[in-house]
């Protein structure tokens, strides 16, 4: 059994959001239901009556009625249904994205983007279909039943013949879903190969474009067609085999029903117009038993709904409460932060006066970023307290640069004020020369208007814009998370001259790796496994020759 | 990109199996009236059941066809499919190579989807339409041999409310389709919030991110809605073609009846045609419009526009010279109309057999210039020669051959490790492979991965050991100018030292874009760029003429002490 009480509530919750089209659709879809079941009744009492001699006035008048109600239930059955599923989806995406939003950066860390795009697309689809397909099924068991009663009462043995029926196709049914499954499983293990091949094509264009290989590519990736069209062939055989089992069952119902109540009416228990509604009923019935495979779509709304609340059931951060004095510094006390039971940084005090600038350097996995993230309020640590001047620490508190800047907006210029959205061009303008962006910038088709979408920036390119974007944030406290690492040494010198005026008098945290780097900061901390190993000046630690390793690259070791 | 297959010998198989399929439904309202009329009334059993038996048959056959029509659609789609594929994949290879870093991993996933949903659509369609057409016509027929006057009383609202349908479909089309594009909208922006939270947090900029989600999924919410026209159509589709004959039929019966004009089986086969086969079908017909209809349309339009391509025609060009001079003659290079040019005015030679570094900032356009001496982009302004032929009216399968670019980011197959390094000669002898490697530097990579005929996997490979077989195919290829783009970026400096003079023995020009310093010491010839000013000459000459050289040199020296 999939459902939690996590995914039960969320199911509940969407169809609350829906509650009203939900029930409106119910009565207008059993109103439909009841015009199926009346329909041959009311035929079959016409054409007695005419056969009787009798007036069919009164049950014409019921039939134009059956008619009018079912042709106002088709209108407000599809109203209403695209109504409770838009309902219900909005409800559904509106809580994901509320929650998202609140937990952070634990969400990305559990799932990749595409995997969490589509839980909010196609999962919350369909569990958006979970209420009215609920009560889609639970109305075409309805069906089936009625239909099954109708004819007990119609012909007592045709019922017999219909209840074989059923339980024919829904042998048929089953045996025909797994057959159906396991010539899918071909046709998609040669779809995920030629994808797989594509997908690595699409990483070597440039190489492709400059050796002209392009049709030896499109033949190497096409190597499995033949295996993908047998098993598409295959799958119409296995869908042709099941429809034929089908047919043949309903087909002998019907010619059952007719030899049955044909002998009937010859021996006049039955009356003539009995022919014509036996033989509805037992359609309608087994029709509506194929319909009833639409139950694992059910298990399909449960398992969509299931992913989405695994989202929602992460946890929210619980911010701390400020302190009672207000020190001159941003103080991180007793940090403690968990990466799959390891400590990455294990109980780590950090003061950075304000207005002065904290280098933290060490090697890779020894907690730097963790602590560049914790310290501006981007991930809240399992325990310990972040605050700044003695109010806590809260996401947007501070302005990064990252290595690895992802830019958000619709434009060059909209992604540099994502931290400021009333700055001025002039002021995006001025962050932008002083980050060295400026003139790549000017060279874009549409200058700071040009699309992000479609925009091969290289690694530096971005990183300047990510510090651009830092400058014009404008906040007291700056981390710089190795945001000039991929520019040349040129580059880079320019640029953090540029920031040593554009930060003046902020509170700074730079995670850096190179020495210049280092020596420009008041104060060197050197971390270890998660906590504090040494404190102070470049100056003073470059005597240390463990110190010194640090700042050697890959390639000048080698 | 359908029509042909519809023309073909296997729509006509399909076509006789299907009106043997449509027997059944011929023969129901006659096989009922005889069965009751000449039988069941009239006192004799036997006959009743013989109609009711030949009305079996029918069916019996008919469930028998079902199987052979299922192989005829396989005939029908099939071909569709191999053919969808080969659009797909030919044209998001040819715009992946157009327009790198433009086609997302995810577009693949998308398309390959719709090609499935193209081909059970088509499949469902074609058998959707078949029984639309077969089973109106079979009970016109059977209507008319029963009763001529009910056949017409039939034919024309079932006719009006099928045009009815037909004509509400552009509408309902474009319903749908604006459902599509806010799914793909929510698709987007989702992606966009969840690949940029960490930067969205550091901004503070969670209002304005839930802000623009809230909107996309208010799009959604809004066309979903919309889609409820389908509803009232469907409504009149059914009130039209099947309840108005239905009354029509029992008014005329109760009218005709008191006249003797009907007889009860005449009745009740006639309530066969239009109550059991006329009405369910326009049910289905119109659901069908809805489920297979509309979606197969639009599909078939997106994945038009996915693979639409414009060809690309190379006709043979002049060939290309033996041992070509490269000559810039005043070149100018700009994105867009704009934009500030990336090159401006630049003329430059590099003679044949020459080793030429390009140095300068990162992103000032060293490799755009890459691009334009290869003749992979063309120059705004000014002219590209190779010899004395501009560039572009070169043969292009001979360019590709004659001049090898081996960009930063190498690309590496799933294949074996020959057919990898063959790739730009693929007549390549083991001898030429190995040597190439050991060159370069790679032979001891490819003794690790298990020898020239060893299965190689690109995930397992570092960027640095990528760069090395990118490197073995471009030194084992027949080309006479080769540029490396960065190409040893991720390699340390001895072993890019290594490459870089393997290549300049190679012999043919060489043309290094660099990452360090260190490559320009080595070259015969240096060009620096910087803002869209270009100098050439020698390390000597630059570092007393280019400020930007200068620069460059000093820090680059303290960063290496």
């Amino acid at each position: 059994m999939i459902g939690s009480t996590g995914t039960r509530r969320l199911l509940w919750g969407s169809a609350r959001a829906a509650r009203r089209d939900t029930a409106v659709f119910a009565i207008a879809a059993a109103t439909g239901i009841i015009v199926a079941l009346a329909l041959p009744a009311t035929l079959s009492s016409i054409v007695d009556a005419i056969a009787r001699g009798g007036s069919p006035a009164p049950a014409i008048v019921q039939l134009a009625c059956l008619a009018a109600l079912d042709l106002c239930a088709t209108v407000v059955t599809s109203s209403t249904k695209n109504a409770s599923v838009a309902r219900s989806g909005a409800w559904l995406r509106r809580s994901m994205v509320d929650h998202i939003l609140a937990v952070g950066l634990p969400v990305t860390r559990r799932w990749a983007a595409g995997d969490l795009a589509a839980r909010m697309v196609g999962g919350a689809s369909a569990a958006a279909d979970g209420s009215f397909t609920a009560v889609t099924v639970a109305l075409t068991a309805v069906t089936a039943a009625g239909a099954a009663i109708a004819l007990w009462l119609v012909v007592p043995f045709g019922a017999l013949v219909f209840l074989a029926a059923a339980a024919g196709a829904m042998y048929v049914l089953r045996r025909g879903t797994k057959a159906v499954g396991r010539t899918s499983a071909d046709y998609q293990s040669a779809q995920g190969r030629i994808s797989a091949r594509l997908s690595e094509t699409l990483t070597g264009a440039r190489t492709i474009e400059a050796s002209g290989t392009q049709a030896r590519e499109v033949d190497r990736i096409l190597a499995s067609l033949p295996e993908l069209t047998a098993a598409g062939r295959a799958n119409w055989r296995t869908q042709g085999s099941v429809g034929q089992a089908l047919s043949l069952l309903t087909a002998a119902a019907q010619v059952a029903m007719l030899a049955l109540t044909g002998l009937g009416i010859a021996a006049g228990w039955l009356q003539p117009g009995d022919m014509v509604a036996a033989v509805a009923y037992v359609t309608l019935g087994i029709n509506a038993v194929h319909q009833l495979s639409a139950v694992t779509y059910l298990s399909h709304v449960r398992g969509a709904a299931d992913r989405i609340s695994q989202v929602l059931d992460t946890a929210r951060p619980q911010f701390r409460t400020p302190l009672t004095t207000a020190p001159q510094a941003l103080l991180l006390s007793g940090i403690i932060v968990l990466d799959e039971g390891r400590r990455v940084l294990d109980g780590l005090d950090l003061a950075v006066p304000v207005g002065s600038t904290v280098a933290i350097v060490g090697r890779s996995g020894s907690g730097k970023s963790a602590l560049a993230r914790v310290a501006g309020g981007l991930l809240v640590p399992d325990e310990g307290s972040v605050t700044f001047l003695g109010q806590p620490v809260l996401p947007g508190d501070a302005a990064y640069a990252f290595e690895q800047p992802e830019l958000v907006g619709d434009t060059i210029g909209q992604a540099l004020a994502l931290g400021r959205p009333q700055a001025s061009p002039a002021q995006i303008a001025r962050a932008a020369e002083a980050a060295c962006a400026a003139g790549f910038i000017r060279r874009l088709p549409d200058g700071y208007a040009t699309p992000l979408t479609g925009l091969a920036l290289s690694a530096g390119e971005t990183q300047r814009l990510g510090v651009a974007r830092a400058i014009v944030h404008d906040s007291p406290i700056v981390i710089l998370d190795e945001a000039t690492s991929s520019l040349d040494t040129a580059t880079e010198a320019a640029v953090s001259d540029a920031l040593r005026t554009a930060f003046a008098g902020k509170t700074r945290l730079v995670i850096a790796h190179r020495p210049a780097a280092a020596a420009a900061a008041d104060l060197v901390v050197w971390l270890q496994d998660g906590t504090i190993h040494a404190v102070g000046t470049h100056r003073d630690l470059w005597a240390e020759a463990h110190y010194r390793q640090l700042f050697r690259t890959p390639e000048d070791r080698a | 990109m359908i029509g042909p297959f519809l023309r073909n010998r296997n729509t006509a198989a399909l076509l006789a199996w299907s009106a043997l399929d449509s027997l059944p439904v011929l023969l129901s309202g006659i096989c009922v009236t005889m069965a009751l009329d000449r039988g069941f009334l009239a006192g004799r059993r036997d006959v009743g059941l013989v109609w009711i038996a030949a009305l079996g048959a029918a069916l019996a056959v008919r469930a028998i066809t079902a199987r052979r029509i299922n192989e005829r659609l396989a005939d029908l789609v099939e071909p569709i499919r191999v053919d969808l594929v080969r659009r797909v994949v030919r044209a998001t290879v040819s715009k992946a190579v157009r327009e790198p870093g433009r086609t997302r991993h995810s577009a693949i996933a998308q398309i390959t989807s719709q090609v499935d949903a193209v081909c059970a659509l088509t499949g469902a369609a074609v058998l959707a339409v078949r029984d639309t057409v077969l089973i109106t016509g079979a009970v016109l027929i059977g209507l008319t041999a029963l009763k001529p006057v009910l056949a017409l009383a039939t034919a024309v609202p079932v006719t009006a409310a099928l045009l009815l349908l037909i004509a509400s479909l552009r509408t309902l089309a474009a319903r749908q389709a604006a459902t599509i594009t806010a799914n793909e909208e929510v698709a987007q922006e989702s992606t966009a919030l969840l690949l940029g939270l960490r930067d969205i947090l550091a901004c503070g900029a969670q209002p304005l991110a839930a802000e623009r989600m809230y909107a996309a999924v208010e799009r959604l919410a809004g066309a979903t809605r919309g889609l409820s026209r389908s509803g009232t159509v469907r409504a009149a589709v059914l009130a039209i073609g099947g309840y108005l004959p239905l009354l029509a039929l029992v008014g005329l019966a109760a009218w005709q009846h008191a006249t003797g004009g009907m007889q009860t089986g005449v009745l009740l086969g006639v309530a066969t045609y239009i109550f059991a086969h006329l009405l369910p079908m326009l049910r289905a017909t119109v659901q069908n419009a809805n489920s297979v209809g509309l979606p197969l349309l639009i599909t078939v339009r997106r994945l038009r526009e996915a693979t639409r391509v414009d060809e690309v025609t190379s006709c043979r060009g002049v060939a290309v010279p033996a041992e070509p001079d490269l000559r810039l003659e005043r070149i100018a290079f700009t994105y867009g109309r704009v934009a500030e040019p990336i090159v401006c005015d630049l003329s430059v030679t590099v003679p044949f057999g020459r080793h030429v570094a390009i140095v300068g900032p990162s992103g000032v356009g060293k490799s755009t210039l890459a691009r334009l001496m290869c003749g992979l982009s063309r120059p705004s302004a000014g002219a590209v020669l190779l010899g004395e032929q501009p560039i572009q009216r070169l043969d292009g399968a001979e360019l590709s051959q004659a001049i090898t670019l081996v960009p930063q980011d190498a690309y590496i197959f799933t294949g074996t490790v020959r057919e990898n390094l063959a790739y730009l000669a693929p007549q390549a002898s083991t001898t030429t492979l190995t040597r190439s490697a050991e060159a370069v530097g790679a032979a001891a990579l490819i003794e690790r991965l298990g020898g020239l005929d060893a299965a190689l996997e690109p995930i397992r490979l570092s960027e640095g050991e990528r760069q090395l077989i990118a490197l073995t195919r471009a030194h084992a290829s027949a080309a006479r100018m080769v540029i490396l783009d960065e190409a040893t970026n991720h390699l340390d400096t001895a072993a890019e030292e290594q490459a870089e003079d393997a290549f300049a023995k190679r012999g043919g020009t060489l043309i290094v874009i660099a990452h360090r310093l260190s490559s320009a010491l080595r070259a015969d010839m240096v060009i620096v760029i910087d803002d869209a000013q270009v100098q050439w000459g020698t390390h000597e000459e630059l570092r007393t003429a280019s400020p930007c050289y200068a620069r460059l040199l000093r820090y680059w020296n303290t960063s290496v002490n």
